[in-house]
């Protein structure tokens, strides 16, 4: 199995562990990880909050480049999933085919359309990937019990980007059960937590993120697994004093390499600002402190 | 019609869905001459209605309103009731098809079954209780819901359990695990040994590939079936053996046949017992000593003990089987003595001989073969072993052969085999315990060649074995060279393979293939007649379980080969798919039990039993884990229990097929699966129900029996949020249209949950509140003000859920801001969709859809399909609520019937009874037949000392009990006593008259005895089942119910009915679209109508609309009535005609109307004369002169002024830039509260049509709630879409108009923004509603019927009586009834043709009975009676005293009760009847 990789610029700066996670999970899985090569920045949000050209230019300029490579393309930023699948949507009508149009004249050839982008929670939570996650998991997060959050990015709109019940996905969840955690049930799965407005208004903010810790914690989790570096980003840092303790908040590659015992990620949790490995090492005392 | 004349038309109807629609229709055509079937796909008729609590806007109970409907479709000779089936197919056309219907099997005989409930008691199986939405349990046997009609049992199942198709012999694990879950082991064993014949056997050594197929392995582990299996025997063996004695057959019942079974082990064994049960007489012959081949002579005993074995075999041949033991055929007998002496011979002997392995060496001694050394072990022997013992082999033999060295003493075991580990032949578990022992395994070595010193066997020496089988799969295999070990042991015992003892057979005929016997698959025939094999001989029946399969494959061919039958018919084996695990029953959560164990270092010393099973406890325990995939388990439980044998285990799926006229599909609706509506959290937060399962909740027959509580806790909400539009009104989840019921239904459900808890706190979220049916405002209004229930008016942005209180916080958005609210339960108001399998329907009838899945249909007839002959009543039609619902069954059932008019009476059944008996002389002589109701009553109260009782009661001549009185063979049995003792009253003392007097009537009728000679004794609902804890006062007060019963039938009198001759044709009163309608209709139907109107011209109120909402426009059809009304000979019109005078009763009316007659001079009256009357008065447009500047300023319309004015092009309009509308003008207010219905749409329509000729001119709507319910919802959408502008105004705060030189300016404060709007208008349009007319007040007063307080004319029942009134034979149509579109104006009038058809359609009516009459002596014309009859049936007549029409009463009693001259008696239930009934209860005390 391969797949263009489109890493975006979170996961080459700030999603650091993102990046190495995903590659290291991928690579046990037996997925094979091209990173496309001269990729630009998808546009996130500033491109389309203020230049609908730009909004579908910027990310169509990586399909392009991804056609090219004869495969479909792994996005595991949640913002470029979301710029790209937009793309692809906006490309058949409108403003968007007038981007397109654009595009093939400055890249001199024509926009094809049949390269298809998957988040790494749509790669995985196939049966078939689900199965292989379990063969894989050698230290499971038994009696783990971890929330699972998707935010607003990988269902919204539905009709552009949605995998699975935007309302309700299940696809992390099913991923963190395969590795033997425990999915608490909780109302947040797909609540805002703020997204790029960390800079302009870091008091909304926090008020968001502490809704979103609180209601963790409410529900009995002892971490909370993401799969988008804006949502953790945001959760990790902007969460002090939100609830009675700090929750740790992880990347979900990370928490399936940990599980896989996968020595590429090992080290990756003291990156972040609350510390996993007290939630961790509790989970699997018995066989000593795994490093993360 | 366009039907084909050649063919005469089929006088029979057939109505797919026994809801409300279906019922209506069957009812209304059943009663005009018509025979119906009445086909439903669930278990009961009853439909949703039944499901409901309380009905709106009366607040009245669901089932009591609907009962006698029920009851009335059951009783009624011409509906045949069909239930769970479907409708298949259809072909023919109208007034000839030919249907075919599926019906799915009941497994219980709906006949017999009396709904005692004994069969629910022990079944021990529970699933999802659909009635109740899953809120409850029911068991696999089960009534749909207490008041289920028919009311009987059925069973569902789901086909059969992957464990019981699994299994080579069939056995039903799921059966057995049910019995043991409830502590029945004795049971269980019963259900065990109807396939297995070795209980305790299989419970120990089978292989069970059941447990691998079991599907709760797919939840956690699967169920530990064959130690299940065991346990049974273990606790269950006294108990089995006590109630089924081994009793050979009696001799008398003895076949003459011998038949002659060669091996006594478990195959032998099976055919042998199935064969002396089917009264043969069999011979085992075998080699041992004793019953059990390899069961005794090759397991361990410490895997199978020899007790076990002998009790089983024992069991066995006690039930007349002959055993010859210590024979070996061939040798002590031969084969052709055998065949010679015996009708047909089992071959069952086994594999006896062990294999050898031929190298070099082979010779030496402590070479043994494996099963010669089991064997003597397992008889009890002791054979010698060595010290170090090396078992070469990897099968289960090798297992037992190492633990039995063990046990016999070897130091060391070792096993050899050339598999790998993974591919041994012995189970797993086998290699598990050997290894616990101690034994060392060492795979993938294979012997080259034995180590010998001297005579003595040293060692083997082995290679690495690298593979065994080659490309081909056979046994060949290849060794690592140069690999060579040599294991040292003084013994080597070999256990590589079985091998037959075939040489008796020699010069027989049978044909052997390989050193078996070569067999027929299916039949196990041999090449030689007569001769059968099964068992390991055959190749098949390598596990004691496939033996025994074997075994009763041959024992079924001996028998039909014996009895000259086919042996291959019907036995084909083909396995399913495999079931998945159900959804439906509850999940018991525990993990696997594991079986407790001997401690390997004890166990290893001897041969006592290794495995020492479940405790009882555990084994029920872990019973409880089956998740019942087949739902009915088959355990038989209920044959038993019901003393009716009612049971039909073996139905199956039936096609039917039926030739009818005409078809009417009723099939209803479904609602919205909320869980597609994630956002609200349905399915996940445990305190989100749907309206559905809140509705159950609240319902007395409920699941919590009408208490109001949280699913998470069982705590009493207090804070309840009604969500509306849920899949309704909502583009993106695939429902545009507005549902049409949920704002009503959630008021309903708001007001109801906070009568049963006053301090729930109810909240409605909505968009528009869309009570727009009659009295519905004034519903909604008396929920706010005087339930407190609160309406908020806002789309909910989020539902989320605390997970510790399991509260639910919701956020909306209302006044401009944001908020947040807990509650404590959430209601979603589920939408209505087309009802389940609506494709699968149409594609059967034949008939195309809509957009949006429900039934297509004529807007101008909509009950019409695109099918000729095919109709559609009720919510297939579109959502709608039961008056609607009610209206178009009846217009079905019209449509239906004129269809077939010509053939009306030809299919219907009337039934000729014997000549009645004259008792006038006859001297009392009463029967008393008191029920048992199987142990309903019994068990409660002393039947027999009633019936004893009721012997020594004067006048009564005979008294008996029986098990079911209500039974055929009890009816027929009462039918004979009537004759031997010449009795001439009778008394049932049993249930309620409600549901079984007509039963009991109609069995003295066929004895030839007048019906009202009958008295019927609640002793059960009204004794036994309130008075269970108390058996003796409950006895006593049987008797004392039996003697009043007694005491008043003596009383009783014959009565009669006598026929009134019917004026078969009716008068329309009102010329309007429902009036022609109506009048159209009566001609079809075949009789006359005169229709009359006040007016110059017909054509009423549509005469004024232009623009249709769908279809047609109005003109057109106005041209089309008028056209057909002419042409119609059977049609009287009278145009300018007043009614003058007015009297009658149904079947006869006499009214006098009086028309113009030349210019100025006096009216000319004439008298008309009919049987029926149908009231079609309309409602014009209130004119709102004095509201906003109407009549004032000439800018200023009405909605249908406009609608005129844009249609013939008025300048004033066509050149407009801007027109404003405001609704509800004349509606809604202090003085006309109530709802117009159609003026939302009416703007809507208009503003859509101003915006198709001008779309750059801008319209606005200023409104309260829009009220485009149902389809209409797409009108107010693209109006929308056009950019028409919608402002909502609060109630108090109405919008104000000012009229300037260049427009009018209306200013508003719009609700959602909550802004000032004020916008100039060329053209104002008022929505004004619609008002009763003049006259109606007057009208109502002659006709004798009431009015509302709007003026309207008021109907039986606002729920469902909607075309009727209290008067027989009055119908009602048309927007005089209240406020409606065209469409429905068009049901409703054929409808009431319906309703009106059930007398037209009669030369004469019977009446009497149990009616009130009048002693004119004793009258004083006091007006009581006139005032108290809820019916006006009472008048003064010209003698000046009451009358009473027998034609018209009702037999209430009322009059009769409030007649303070006692002139009034009430037929059946008089004063005198009355008082002996108190008398007979005093007796003792007068």
């Amino acid at each position: 199995m391969r797949y263009a990789y489109y890493p975006g610029c979170s996961l080459h700066s700030t999603a650091e562990e993102y990046d190495i996670s995903t590659r290291a999970v991928m690579k046990a899985l037996g997925v094979e990880l091209l990173e496309l090569e001269d990729w630009s920045c998808c546009g996130a949000t500033p491109a389309h909050s203020s230049d609908k050209f730009l909004g579908v230019a910027l990310p169509m300029r990586n399909l392009f480049i991804a056609e090219e490579t004869g495969l479909d393309v792994l996005a595991p930023c949640a913002a470029c999933y979301n710029s790209l699948r937009h793309a692809q949507a906006a490309a058949e009508e409108g403003e968007g085919q007038e981007a397109r149009r654009a595009l093939e004249q400055i890249l001199g050839r024509e926009y094809r359309g049949d390269v298809q982008v998957l988040h790494p929670l749509e790669l995985l939570g196939g049966d078939e990937m689900l199965e292989a996650v379990r063969q894989k998991v050698t230290r499971p997060l038994r009696g783990l019990k971890v929330a699972t959050y998707y935010g607003c990015l990988l269902g919204r709109p539905a009709r552009e980007v949605a995998f699975e019940d935007p309302e309700r996905p299940v696809s992390m969840d099913r991923l963190m059960e395969a590795a033997g955690a425990e999915v608490v049930r909780w109302s947040y799965k797909t609540d805002c937590c703020g997204g790029s407005l960390a800079v302009a208004r870091p008091d909304l903010v926090v008020e968001l993120v502490a809704g979103i810790v609180r209601a963790a914690l409410a529900a009995g989790a002892e971490a909370i697994v993401t799969a988008c570096p804006l949502c953790q980003s945001n959760l990790d840092t902007r969460q002090a004093g939100a609830g009675e303790r700090p929750v740790p908040v992880l990347y979900v590659t990370e928490a399936l390499a940990w599980a896989m015992e996968l020595p590429e990620a090992s080290g990756l949790g003291r990156r972040h600002l609350v510390d996993p490995a007290p939630a961790l090492a509790a989970v699997n005392s018995q066989r000593g402190m795994g490093e993360l | 019609m366009s039907r084909a004349k050649e063919t005469k038309a089929n006088g029979s109807v057939l109505v797919v869905g026994a809801g409300i629609a279906g019922m209506q229709s069957a009812l209304d055509l059943a009663e005009s001459g018509y025979l119906v079937h009445l086909v439903t796909d669930e278990p009961s008729i009853g439909g949703k209605m039944a499901q409901l609590d309380k009905t709106f806007p009366t607040n009245d109970c669901a089932m009591c309103l609907m009962g006698p409907k029920m009851t009335d479709c059951q009783n009624h000779p011409n509906i045949d009731l069909y239930t769970m089936t479907t409708l298949a197919g259809v072909e023919g056309e109208a007034g000839n098809f030919k249907v075919k219907l599926r019906a799915q099997p009941r497994y219980v005989d709906v006949e017999e079954c009396t709904a005692c409930g004994e069969c629910e008691a022990v079944c021990p199986v529970r699933a999802r209780d659909e009635f109740n939405e899953g809120l409850g349990e029911r068991r696999a046997i089960y009534k749909q819901f207490p008041q289920a009609v028919p009311n009987a049992y059925l069973i569902e199942k789901r086909g059969t359990p992957p464990c019981r198709q699994t299994c080579p012999a069939g056995c039903n694990a799921q059966g057995y695990a049910a019995m043991i879950g409830e502590g029945k082991f004795g049971d269980a064993l019963e259900v065990i040994e109807r396939r297995i014949p070795f209980p305790g056997i299989c419970g120990r050594i089978c292989h069970h590939p059941c447990e691998s197929e079991c599907n709760r392995g797919e939840i956690d582990e699967p169920l530990s079936i064959a130690a299940l299996k065991r346990a049974a025997a273990d606790y269950g063996w006294e108990e089995f053996v006590e109630n089924h004695p081994p009793t050979p057959v009696p001799e008398g019942e003895r076949r003459e046949e011998r038949v002659a079974v060669i091996g006594g082990g478990p195959a032998g064994l099976t055919a042998a017992f199935d064969l002396v049960r089917r009264g043969y007489r069999v011979t085992v012959y075998d080699a041992l000593p004793a019953p059990g081949g390899l069961l005794i002579g090759g397991i361990p005993r410490y895997r199978l003990p020899r007790e076990i074995v002998e009790r089983e075999t024992q069991y066995l041949l006690a039930h007349g089987i002959e055993f010859v033991g210590n024979t070996r055929v061939g040798e002590d007998i031969s084969f052709e003595e055998i065949r010679s002496k015996h009708a047909a011979v089992v071959l069952a002997v086994g594999l006896p001989r062990g294999r050898s392995l031929p190298l070099p060496g082979a010779e030496a001694e402590g070479i043994v073969e494996g099963l010669a050394f089991l064997r003597e072990a397992a008889l009890g022997g002791r054979p010698p072993v060595g010290e170090k013992v090396l078992i070469i082999g990897g099968g289960n033999a090798a297992m037992d052969a190492a633990r039995t060295a063990l046990r016999l003493g070897a130091a060391e075991v070792h096993v050899a085999c050339v598999e790998a580990r993974h591919e041994m032949l012995a189970h797993e578990w086998e290699i598990e315990e050997a290894l616990e022992e101690g034994v060392k395994l060492h795979p993938a070595w294979g012997p080259q060649e034995y180590i010998v010193e001297g005579e003595k066997v040293v060692g083997v020496r082995m290679q690495r074995c690298l593979s065994v089988f080659d490309a081909e799969g056979r046994f060949n295999p290849q060794y690592e060279p140069g690999s060579d070990r040599v294991f040292e042991a003084d013994m080597v015992i070999l256990c590589i393979g079985q091998a037959s003892e075939l040489g008796f057979l020699e010069g027989s005929g049978v044909e052997t293939s390989r050193g078996l016997i070569a067999v027929d698959e299916l039949t196990l025939a041999t090449s030689e007649d007569g001769i059968f094999a099964c068992g390991d001989i055959t190749g098949r029946g390598a596990s004691v379980v496939e033996a025994i399969a074997g075994g009763h494959e041959a024992a079924e061919s001996v028998a039909r080969y014996l009895e000259g039958r086919d042996l291959r018919e019907g036995r084909a084996k083909e396995k399913g798919e495999k079931l998945p695990p159900p959804e439906t029953t509850p999940r018991h959560p525990a993990g696997r039990h594991s079986v407790r164990m001997a401690d390997p270092a004890e166990r290893a010393r001897d041969f006592r039993e290794v495995s020492l099973g479940f405790d009882r406890e555990t084994a029920v325990e872990e019973a409880k884990r089956c998740v019942h995939c087949g739902i009915c388990s088959e355990c038989l439980q209920c044959e038993q229990a019901c003393e009716k044998n009612a049971l039909r285990h073996q139905d199956a799926e039936r096609e039917i097929e039926l030739e009818v006229g005409s078809i009417i599909l009723a099939p209803g609706y479904s609602l919205f699966d909320a869980e597609l509506a994630g956002e609200y959290g349905y399915g996940l937060y445990r305190n989100v129900l749907t309206s559905i399962e809140f509705e159950r909740l609240l319902s007395s027959s409920g699941p919590t029996k009408g208490e109001v509580v949280r699913p998470s806790d069982g705590a009493h909400p207090r804070r309840i949020a009604f969500i509306q539009c849920v899949g309704s009104r909502d583009v993106s989840c695939d429902a545009e249209y507005c549902s049409s019921i949920c704002c009503m239904y959630s008021t309903k459900e708001a007001v109801i949950a906070k009568e049963h808890d006053p301090d729930i706190e109810p909240t409605i979220f909505y968009l528009d509140v869309r009570s727009y049916g009659k009295k519905f405002d004034l519903y909604v209004q008396s929920a706010r003000e005087n339930y407190g229930v609160r309406y908020v008016r806002s789309m909910i942005s989020s539902v989320k859920e605390d997970p510790r209180t399991a509260n639910l916080i919701i956020r909306y958005y209302t006044d401009g801001e944001l908020r947040e609210e807990e509650f404590d339960m959430v209601v979603l108001a589920v939408g209505v969709r087309p009802p389940t399998g609506a494709e699968d329907l149409a594609r059967a009838a034949g008939i195309e859809l809509n957009e949006y899945g429900f039934a297509r249909t004529d807007p101008y007839d909509p009950t019409r399909t695109t099918r000729e002959g095919v109709f559609v009543a009720g919510a297939f039609q579109r959502p709608q609520d039961i008056p609607d619902t009610v209206m178009n069954a009846s217009a079905a059932a019209a449509r239906a019937s004129s269809l077939l008019a010509e053939v009306r009476g030809d299919m219907v059944r009337e039934k000729s009874y014997p000549e009645e008996r004259d008792v006038s002389g006859e001297e009392v002589r009463v029967g008393v037949f008191v029920c048992r109701c199987g142990i309903n009553i019994a068990s409660v109260v002393d039947v027999p000392a009633v019936v004893e009782y009721a012997r020594g009661l004067p006048g009564v001549v005979h008294a008996e009990e029986s098990v079911y009185t209500c039974s055929q063979d009890s009816l027929k049995k009462i039918r004979t006593r009537i004759q031997e003792h010449n009795l001439n009253r009778v008394v049932v003392a049993s249930c309620t008259i409600r549901t079984h007097q007509p039963l009991f009537r109609e069995a003295l009728r066929e004895a030839g005895l007048n019906q009202f000679l009958f008295e019927m004794a609640n002793i059960r609902d009204q004794c036994s089942w309130v008075h269970r804890d108390y058996p003796d006062l409950a006895t006593e007060k049987a008797k004392d119910l039996v003697k009043m019963a007694v005491s008043k039938v003596r009383e009783h009198r014959p009565l009669h009915l006598s026929p009134v001759p019917v004026v078969q044709k009716a008068l329309v009163i009102g010329g309007g679209v429902a009036g022609m309608t109506a009048a159209l209709e009566v001609a079809e139907q075949g009789y006359e109508a005169f229709l009359v109107d006040r007016e110059r011209e017909l054509g009423g109120m549509l005469r004024r609309l232009r623009f249709p909402v769908e279809g047609q426009a109005p003109p057109e059809l106005l041209e089309s009535l008028l056209a057909r009304v002419d042409a119609n000979p059977r049609v009287h019109v009278y145009t300018e005609a007043r009614i003058e005078d007015f009297s009658g009763h149904v079947g006869h009316f006499q009214t006098t109307i009086s028309l113009p007659h030349g210019e100025g001079g006096p009216r000319k009256l004439v008298q008309l004369d009919h049987g029926v009357v149908i009231v079609a008065t309309g409602a014009p447009e209130f004119r709102p002169d004095g509201h906003y500047l109407y009549g004032e300023d000439p800018r200023v319309l009405t909605g249908t002024e406009l609608e005129e004015a844009v249609a013939r092009g008025d300048a004033r309009v066509s050149e407009a830039t801007s027109v404003a509308m405001i609704q509800c003008v004349g509606s809604r207010d202090e003085e006309r509260n109530y709802c117009s219905r159609t003026c939302c749409t009416q703007s809507v329509k208009n503003a859509l049509e101003l915006k198709r000729r001008r779309p750059d001119m801008d319209v606005f709507v200023f409104y309260r709630d829009m009220r485009t319910y149902g389809f209409n919802e797409r009108l107010y959408r693209e109006a929308r879409e056009a950019g028409v502008l919608f402002i909502q105004f609060a109630d108090e705060d109405r919008p104000r108009v000012e009229a300037r030189e260049d427009g009018l300016y209306v200013a508003a404060r719009d609700l959602l923004s909550g802004r000032e709007v004020t916008v100039r208008a060329d053209i104002l349009a008022l929505a004004a509603g619609a008002v009763a007319p003049e006259g109606t007040a007057e009208l109502a007063s002659a006709l004798k019927v009431p009015v509302d307080e709007n003026g309207f004319l008021l109907e039986t029942h606002i729920k469902l009586g909607p075309m009727d009134f209290p008067s027989q034979g009055i119908f009602l149509c048309g927007s005089g009834h209240s406020p409606k579109f065209i469409s429905e104006a068009i049901y409703q009038a054929q409808g009431a043709v319906a309703r009106a058809a059930q007398f037209l359609s009669r030369d004469q009516l019977m009446v009497g009975g149990v009616v009130s009459v009048v002693d004119p002596d004793k009258c004083a014309a006091c007006l009581t009676c006139v005032r108290a009859c809820p019916y006006s049936v009472p008048f003064i007549n010209d003698d000046g005293v009451a009358e009473i029409e027998a034609v018209q009463c009702q037999g209430c009693g009322i009059c009769a009760s409030e007649c303070p001259a006692k002139a009034i008696q009430l037929q059946h239930y008089t004063d005198q009847q009355v008082r002996e009934k108190v008398r007979g209860l005093f007796a003792e005390v007068i």
